[in-house]
């Protein structure tokens, strides 16, 4: 049984400044779990 | 006695299935909140262990302000300045009154006027349905506050202050303190006021905080360092120091607090030490005629029994193949064999403590503890025992429900149009809930401002310390 390894993180203030925009959001969501930190 | 008799819903079913929702809920409440420690209060009520009350009233003088404040714009600082008595306000209004404060000209408010505001948006419940705007209030005010030559002053040697300026004191006792436990409330760290309290309490190497402040001002402050990760020693020994000089002050509540954050690194504490609260908080506990398993109480009890006796959730599993999540505790002889094994050193009372985590878990479990919808309408449930026999479950109309933000539904509905993205949401993980599983092996947070630090220029700090590591440790 393997757990969890990584923890990511999105943050309101970046949220709120790429606007109502889908692609944008979408690619915040791809670099927060790019940027996913290890569980220690 | 016979009045809350009258007041309380009692519900046969302990798993509040839906059956017992056709009962009635009564809309007055009265009674209850002589007895629960943490109701959802008069909607400026301060929260219970957070702020100190000083139950002075402090008035405005009109006259003084007349020439450099607008007649509507001094009554809107009266209002925040009064606010902790104010029973009569709602969360709207709350909001437009945090728009007129922000619109004040901050120059020309009174220093004792500035604690106060900073207390009222600190300490009111209602901080937490306007976070942000609160937080932004907060930062403005005291920056303000940090500007002034006096307070300047004061900050850079406090003691001084204390012992040769008595106009000073009441800052410093009262005050102080409660712009510390404001901005730990508001998630925010202000260097400057943060490390002059602590030098203020070390004066002394702690004896004169012990013997003069509040236990529960001192176990507040506690945590607003403790949650900053910083290195409390001092601040352990004044603690100490304080169970010493002020044992019969401690309530039940005081003891749960106080060993709830010493658990979370109860390695360095003598072992003897962790034993003598445990025992004092059960005998408290045992002594009280009612006890509330409120949300606060109930997670604090779950953590710190999980920090002391880990073998507890040992069963309590994520599978990544399947995503399944199982959250069992384990038996209570399972437990004590694990527990031995391990060569556990605070085995004395785990029976008792034992009994207290299944009821808390199952409470969890069921969302007992937890606003719950009930013909519809939002309700905060909460379970009171009685004399240690029996408890009830109470229902009453919460005064702030706290929803899905708007930034959560967004996310979800993001990663919703992510096709490649294999997630799920509101899963609890063992004692914490997590926002986001992204399959396999990722949470992923949603972090508003209420859930992380700060500092006052409004660089991150830290989030999820005690939560990230409870995680690591068991999945």
């Amino acid at each position: 049984m393997m757990g969890f390894k990584k923890v990511a993180n999105l943050f309101y203030q970046d949220w709120e400044r790429v606007d109502n925009n889908v692609e944008k959001r979408t690619q915040l969501v791809r670099k927060a779990l790019a940027n996913a930190v290890e569980i220690k | 006695m016979a009045k809350f008799k009258k007041a309380e819903l009692r519900i046969q079913n302990p798993f509040l299935k839906s059956s017992c929702y056709a009962q009635p809920v009564y809309k007055s409440f009265l009674n209850y909140k002589s007895f629960a420690t943490a109701s959802p209060r008069a909607n400026y009520a301060q929260d219970d262990d957070e702020l100190i009350d000083t139950n002075d009233n402090i008035a405005i003088n009109e006259a003084a302000y007349s020439d450099k404040l607008k007649q509507s714009e001094i009554e809107t600082l009266k209002k925040a300045v009064m606010g902790m008595n104010t029973t009569q306000l709602g969360p709207h209004d709350f909001s437009r009154l945090l728009q007129e404060l922000m619109m004040l000209d901050v120059t020309k408010i009174q220093n004792d006027h500035l604690y106060r505001v900073l207390k009222f948006v600190g300490g009111t419940i209602y901080r937490k349905v306007h976070f942000e705007r609160s937080c932004v209030l907060i930062k403005k005010y005291l920056n303000e506050l940090k500007s002034r030559s006096d307070i300047q002053a004061l900050l850079a040697n406090p003691v001084g202050a204390y012992l040769h300026r008595n106009d000073k004191r009441q800052f410093l006792l009262v005050e102080f303190p409660n712009i510390i436990l404001s901005c730990s409330n508001m998630n925010l760290y202000d260097k400057d006021f943060f490390e002059s309290y602590e030098k203020f309490i070390a004066y002394n190497d702690g004896e004169f905080a012990s013997q003069n402040l509040e236990v529960k001002t001192l176990l507040s402050v506690y945590w607003s360092y403790k949650r900053l990760n910083r290195s409390t020693p001092l601040l352990d020994r004044t603690l100490l120091r304080a169970l010493e000089i002020q044992e019969n002050n401690f309530t039940d509540v005081n003891y749960l607090r106080l060993l709830w954050m010493v658990s979370i690194n109860h390695q360095d504490y003598p072992v003897d030490y962790i034993n003598n609260l445990v025992k004092n908080l059960l005998e408290k506990k045992s002594k009280k005629y009612y006890y509330s398993y409120n949300p606060k109480n109930l997670f604090q009890i779950l953590q710190l029994c999980y920090s002391l006796y880990p073998s507890l959730l040992k069963d309590t599993k994520y599978d990544p193949q399947t995503g399944n999540i199982v959250n069992r505790l384990v038996s209570y002889e399972e437990a004590v064999r694990d527990l031995e094994a391990n060569e556990n050193p605070y085995m004395v009372h785990f029976e008792e403590m034992y009994q207290l985590f299944a009821k808390c878990w199952m409470l969890t479990m069921k969302n007992a503890s937890n606003t719950v919808s009930v013909l519809n309408q939002p309700k905060q449930v909460v379970y009171v025992e009685t004399n240690n026999v029996g408890g009830s479950y109470f229902v009453f109309k919460p005064k702030i429900v706290q929803a899905d933000s708007v930034f959560e539904k967004n996310v979800a509905e993001t990663l919703s149009a992510m096709k490649d993205i294999n997630y799920s949401t509101g899963n609890r993980l063992g004692l914490y809930e997590v926002d986001v599983i992204i399959n396999p092996d990722t949470i992923l947070e949603i972090n508003g401002q209420m859930h992380y630090l700060q500092d006052t220029q409004g660089e991150f700090i830290m989030n999820y310390q005690f939560k990230l590591r409870y995680i690591g440790d068991i999945f």
